[in-house]
């Protein structure tokens, strides 16, 4: 009979548990991680189509995710595409805490059959417990809210976690992060108070989740003022083929065509024979156009002599 | 001491005599954390007899052969293997589950229910009744969770598993929810109100 009391006999013991329980856990965790990796990947396909109001089941989350997503992007905070990295795989909240300039920014363009274009665009911060993410959907303009989805590792229910619902995200659509040429990303402020500078469009926090509040305020802030070049380019972008469209009475252009090059094919093709019916407000859709390609030359400029004197 | 317990008063005591939470006081920190909600306090509950069950059978399998001096850290072991175990398969076939209850699937490694009856029970009792034991306790303690959750959810949010239930009409004769009821502190007052109210009824639990 093996003395149970002695150190051998507990060492032993205490090894041959250590190296059962290791394999047994290793065993689990390798034999599902495929499953999970998939799960993961299929829920932030669903939280990023719940952004522009799409819900999803887990069987048609992918089949819906590649209908309604045609392109995913990554941009720099200069608002320049750039290429090597793919958008759905960057982390998120490792970018965020990077400094401005280093920042990896994905960006989903996502085209609804009834309402248009859509930009998809990430956030993560914090909130009380732990992390909070999200994802905000802009319509063509680069500047109103179309829709927003959060979610939270693990907020207080009933009081933080409150931000997923939709008592709190239907604040959001409508507002606009571009007020003449100003970019605000959307302020939280606790409910029934206005934020310090009028301009800014907020919505309310939660009562009772202050703190989860406040990182849903400072995720806006730090997440969403890097994509403001990328933003105004897009907006632009669109404003300048919106405006050559209704004008010409043509099928609308390309979002992304560059606003200056609309601009060069609306003076020269159509002006000198405009379609009927569009005569009348050529004139505003030009001004238009031509202050919109003004805009986005004026922020290339910028640009440049940002990167000059950097040099 | 076990052959004079059948396995019914086993199974059935932990409900209301031998309640974990309410006789024992047991777990309160868990009750305090996950029952603002119903749906969290129900799941909660699951796990807990999922994990007290499991752990239970599996340490009263090896009991014979755990070293005494070493006997805590095996149990800690066989729990937290047990929790992860769990909390993987949830993310391979229930995710949107485990999302839910990723926070407290942590507490259940810490829950004090699940140490005083593998160290109370499991340790000397064999397999059978230590599972009976395992899902009495879990039972009791999710019992206590879902009375908890009913009255918080109920009268913090006006809502049942998410599901309005408090009238429109109520809000608004100038019916406001009470947002202490969300806090942790009405916990424990809704658990002392359960206590007064249960040991009115026995008589026998009450000190002199």
């Amino acid at each position: 009979m093996i003395n149970k009391q002695s150190n051998v006999y507990t060492i032993v013991y205490i090894t041959v548990m250590v190296i059962v329980v290791g394999a047994v856990l290793a065993f689990t965790s390798m034999a599902l991680k495929d499953r999970q990796e998939e799960n993961a990947q299929a829920d932030k396909k669903s939280q990023i189509l719940q952004a522009v109001h799409i819900s999803t089941t887990r069987s048609t989350v992918i089949a819906d995710f590649n209908k309604y997503i045609v392109d995913q992007l990554v941009v720099n905070d200069k608002g320049e595409e750039t290429h090597g990295e793919e958008a759905f795989t960057i982390d998120v909240a490792a970018e965020a805490k990077k400094p401005v300039g280093e920042r990896l920014l994905p960006v989903y363009i996502c085209q609804l059959p009834d309402a248009g274009t859509k930009y998809i665009l990430p956030l993560a911060g914090m909130g009380l417990w732990g992390p909070i993410w999200g994802y905000v959907a802009f319509d063509a303009d680069g500047s109103t809210v179309y829709g927003a989805f959060f979610d939270h590792q693990g907020e207080t229910p009933g009081l933080g976690a409150e931000i997923t619902k939709p008592a709190f995200t239907d604040q959001f659509p409508g507002r606009e992060v571009f007020k003449g040429n100003d970019f605000y990303p959307i302020e939280v402020v606790k409910a029934g108070q206005k934020p310090l500078n009028p301009n800014v469009d907020y919505v309310d926090g939660i009562s009772g989740g202050t703190i989860t509040s406040k990182g849903v305020g400072a995720m806006f802030d730090n997440c969403l003022s890097p994509y403001r070049a990328w933003l105004e380019k897009a907006g632009n972008a669109t404003k300048g083929a919106n405006a050559y469209s209704t004008a010409a009475n043509l099928v609308p252009a390309d979002g992304n065509a560059d606003a200056s090059n609309t601009m060069r094919r609306l003076t020269t093709e159509d002006i000198a024979t405009p379609k009927e019916g569009a005569s009348v407000n050529i004139r505003a859709t030009v001004t238009e156009a031509e202050q919109a390609a003004a805009r986005a030359e004026a922020a290339a400029d910028r640009t440049i002599a940002e990167k000059a004197s950097a040099l | 001491m076990a052959d004079k317990i059948s396995n019914k008063q086993i199974f059935f005591n932990p409900f209301s005599k031998d309640n974990p939470v309410i006789v024992q006081v047991l777990g309160i920190c868990s009750c305090l954390a996950v029952t603002a909600k119903l749906e969290p306090a129900l799941v909660m509950g699951i796990s807990v007899i999922a994990v007290l069950a499991f752990s239970n059978v599996i340490i009263s399998l090896i009991r014979n052969t755990i070293p005494t001096n070493i006997r805590i850290i095996v149990q800690l072991v066989v729990v937290a293997a047990l929790v992860i175990v769990v909390n993987q398969l949830l993310l391979a076939y229930a995710y949107d589950v485990s999302k839910q209850l990723s926070v407290f699937i942590g507490l259940i490694i810490t829950n004090c229910i699940l140490m005083g009856r593998l160290e109370a029970f499991a340790m000397g009792n064999k397999p059978w009744p230590s599972f009976l034991d395992g899902v009495g306790n879990g039972i009791g303690y999710a019992i206590i969770l879902i009375i908890v959750g009913f009255f918080r959810e109920l009268l913090g949010s006006g809502t049942l598993m998410g599901f309005q239930i408090i009238p429109q009409c109520f809000y608004e004769a100038g019916y406001v929810n009470n947002g202490l009821m969300i806090l942790p502190p009405m916990a424990l007052i809704v658990v002392a109100c359960i206590i007064w109210a249960h040991r009115a009824w026995n008589k026998d639990l009450q000190e002199k």
